[in-house]
């Protein structure tokens, strides 16, 4: 697999503000990557910077080999955007304002990269159905659900190979955004690369190859999804503190004020419990180390 | 082609607005002209009667004019054109409907409304990122708007123009000479234009389509006092040629019936509509390079 978004050290900073700080991050074709953190962690920032509406104050950053602040248009013609804080043309209809997109999107139908005017139509009208969208209504009378599966719709019919969300599934009901989650998995299938922030945990590992964690600007983790299964953490209270030397890798105290003593383990377990069978073992537990409690490890709360 | 989606999304946008200015417009250049058959076959011929009755002299009139001019009509003569315009000839007293306040008013605040709704109003309200999103170039957004004020403004001064030329008709005013009015429309377009052009540069700057409205029409009324205490303290005559309103001459051009029209207190010569094209083109231009430039703000 190719790298179609690719970038080196890029950072932001406002005065002496940074919002972003020197992110270097690599998207393969056909991945799908979550972008984690709380407000303020400089994933809009990352993403406004791919897509050029912000100029770098250092580092650079590709989208299928453009630059995205001098090439912003190339880049732009190979990314669909959904932006989290979404406005709309309110005085326009559903089917107005998908026309409009279309017609700015026209010149890639020129070029054969898209669609021709009946397929996109055709696309339209079955994604309006399957979205339970009435396209004839002025925007302005849409609920802010509506309101985002229209935009959506305009994300999906864009026919471009990257994908990039700003929490896409912000002000979706719940079965709309299993949907939304099965879209995405199709998307993937069809070769469509995502970039997708969010603040659900559970659907980043729903449907994330992998997770980028960002912290005040900076990427604290980059984890592949399907790897985190392979994480166990062993929790162990042990009848006398132990003075041996072990890996360790924290110390969570025991509500009778006795300590656990727990360690993050990838792959066979044999090593620790061999080891473990030499310690006087009152209780041992096992758990998935999840996203969540990655997350929760760096951020130290929830999402 | 993504040009053109822009200008018609931009002109269906402002279809309403477009319909109401040019409306305005034409009423009101038709009620000039009624205004001016008023002056002319009622209001004149009743005050030279009275002066007949009165048996002033024509040098007494002159003399009353005189005091009434520098005295309390001071400011009101120099907005209508001062010593341009004579009661007694109906051509004259038209061109006012062309000068007058409320009408570069119109023009102004169309001026500054398309110009701070253009790139500002967009930021304002969230919409820029979303057309940003598309593969449509910054510089592209910009000349969209250059081209939709290319096919709007003349339709409002198409609709001044009617306006006259129907009032022209109606009221059957006589001596008035229509090729000069075309000038004078050309030169209304063009103050309209440089309006827009200059607050286009602010609105590139800017995130708030209020504020720049707000400090643009500060801007304007400015020089709009500048250029009119100009003509009549001395000390503000040399500054007069820095505001928009110096070049915005439609009563010369009418009456002169030219491009390049004397101004009186001024040695040189100028054609006004080239300025004012030139300073809508410069902003334009300007905003283009500021707007390419910019970061974009997240929505507030």
């Amino acid at each position: 697999m190719s790298v179609i978004i690719e970038t080196k050290s890029l950072t932001k900073s406002y005065g002496s503000v940074v919002a972003l700080d020197g992110l270097s991050l690599q998207v393969n074709e056909g991945e799908i990557v979550g972008l984690l953190g709380p407000n303020g962690s400089g994933k809009t920032t990352a993403i406004r910077l791919l897509l050029g509406f912000l100029r770098p104050t250092s580092g650079h950053a590709h989208v299928a080999g453009w630059d995205c602040w001098r090439q912003s248009v190339e880049v732009r013609r190979r990314v669909a955007y959904l932006p989290g804080e979404l406005r709309l043309y309110e005085n326009l209809t559903g089917r107005q304002f998908l026309d409009f997109l279309a017609a700015l999107r026209a010149c890639q139908q020129r070029h054969g990269e898209g669609m021709s005017s009946s397929e996109w139509t055709g696309n339209v009208e079955q994604l309006a159905a399957r979205f339970a969208l009435d396209l004839q209504r002025p925007i302005r009378t849409l609920s802010s659900g509506m309101k985002h599966k229209l935009a959506l719709i305009s994300v999906l019919t864009a026919q471009t190979p990257i994908l990039i969300l700003d929490e896409p599934t912000n002000t979706l009901d719940p079965a709309m955004r299993e949907e939304f989650l099965v879209l995405l998995r199709q998307w993937r299938s069809a070769g469509r690369t995502i970039l997708f922030s969010s603040h659900v945990l559970s659907e980043v590992e729903a449907v994330c190859d992998r997770v980028a964690i960002l912290k005040q600007g900076r990427l604290a983790a980059l984890e592949r999804v399907s790897a985190l299964a392979e994480y166990r953490r062993v929790r162990v209270r042990l009848a006398r503190p132990l003075t041996e030397p072990c890996p360790v890798v924290s110390v969570v105290p025991e509500e009778d004020g006795r300590p656990y003593y727990s360690w993050r383990v990838r792959g066979s377990l044999q090593p620790l419990l061999r080891w473990l069978a030499e310690l006087p073992v009152e209780d041992l537990r096992l758990e998935p180390v999840g996203l969540e409690q990655i997350y929760r490890r760096i951020h130290g709360g929830s999402p | 082609m993504s040009l053109w989606a822009l200008v018609r999304k931009v002109l269906y946008d402002w279809r309403w607005p477009i319909f109401l200015a040019a409306l305005i417009l034409g009423a009101y250049e038709l009620l000039w002209s009624k205004i001016t058959e008023r002056i002319y076959r009622q209001f004149m011929p009743l005050v030279n009667e009275l002066f007949a009755l009165a048996q002033l002299t024509p040098w007494a009139i002159k003399a009353f004019e005189k005091r009434f001019i520098e005295g309390p009509a001071q400011i009101v003569h120099a907005l209508l054109g001062g010593d341009l315009v004579n009661l007694n000839d109906p051509a004259t007293v038209l061109t006012i409907g062309y000068v007058h306040p409320f009408v570069q008013f119109v023009l102004c605040l169309w001026g500054v409304a398309r110009g701070a709704a253009a790139i500002a109003g967009e930021i304002d309200r969230g919409t820029m990122e979303l057309l940003l999103a598309q593969p449509i170039s910054r510089r592209q957004i910009v000349y969209a708007h250059l081209v939709v004020e290319l096919l709007t403004l003349p339709i409002l001064v198409a609709a001044m123009l009617g306006g006259t030329v129907l009032g022209v008709w109606m009221f059957a005013l006589p001596n008035i000479v229509t090729s000069g009015y075309l000038i004078a429309a050309c030169n209304a377009l063009t103050l309209a234009w440089a309006v827009s052009g200059l607050t286009l540069i602010f609105s590139a700057l800017g995130r708030s389509r209020w504020k720049v409205a707000g400090g643009m029409l500060l801007g304007l009324l400015v020089m709009f006092l500048i250029n009119l205490f100009g003509q009549l303290w001395p000390v503000l005559e040399p500054y007069r040629p820095a505001t928009l309103f110096f070049y915005y001459q439609p009563q010369l051009h009418i009456l002169q019936n030219t491009w390049w029209p004397a101004i009186p207190n001024f040695s040189w010569t100028t054609c006004p509509p080239l300025v004012l094209a030139g300073v809508g083109l410069s902003g334009y231009i300007l905003a283009a390079e500021i707007f390419h430039r910019r970061d974009i703000p997240a929505p507030l």
